[in-house]
């Protein structure tokens, strides 16, 4: 199977959530295939690793863009959980926490390219 | 528009995997607290070591 064919499933998934949804599925569609996306890069990366064993130095480098991804994925579903409640109950502030989930799912997403950035210099095909 | 849904056909078909992820995902109605509690947990669990086994690098 095309690994090309296969991110460009997610990326248009990812295109189609905004298709009438409320935010609050938008956002948990976004970052769920997000976490889909990293998976199949990183999948990828264990492939590339067995076969051209890279340096520690690199698979060092790897793994701290994936861990500080992970970190900003985490904030994401936690300021999701707030505006979920927030929006449910119809907490004054929920404008507010939809701000600090926007930014959030901001900085995810720029780890997540950062990783993919990272992955491709180092001659991984995705 | 059309384009994209056909391409999508295939491309679901040609990786179930993916698929069957991304469905869950889409099937779900408004999330709830407890939903991205799942989804946070989901990303947690995930470690370098588990997602690349063939690496080098010390667990």
């Amino acid at each position: 199977m095309s690994k090309i064919r296969s991110f460009s499933l997610v990326a248009v998934l990812a295109l189609l959530v905004a298709c009438g949804t409320t935010p609050n599925q938008t956002a948990y569609r976004t970052v769920a295939t997000t976490r889909v996306s990293v998976t199949e890069a990183m999948g990828f990366w264990n492939v590339y690793v067995g076969q051209f064993h890279p340096s520690a130095d690199k698979e060092l480098l790897v793994k701290n863009a994936f861990e500080k991804w992970q970190a900003a994925q985490i904030v994401v579903c936690d300021m999701g959980a707030l505006y979920s409640a927030t929006v449910t109950t119809n907490t004054a502030g929920s404008t507010g926490v939809s701000g600090l989930l926007e930014n959030a799912i901001a900085n995810a997403a720029q780890d997540r390219q950062d990783l993919l950035d990272l992955l491709t210099r180092f001659g991984v095909k995705l | 528009m059309i384009a994209i849904l056909a391409f999508l056909e295939k491309a679901v078909e040609a990786e179930p995997r993916i698929a069957d992820s991304v469905k869950k995902i889409f099937s779900k109605p408004d999330p709830t607290p407890a939903d991205w509690q799942a989804e946070r947990d989901a990303a947690r669990q995930l470690t370098y070591k588990q997602l690349v086994p063939n690496s080098q690098l010390p667990s």
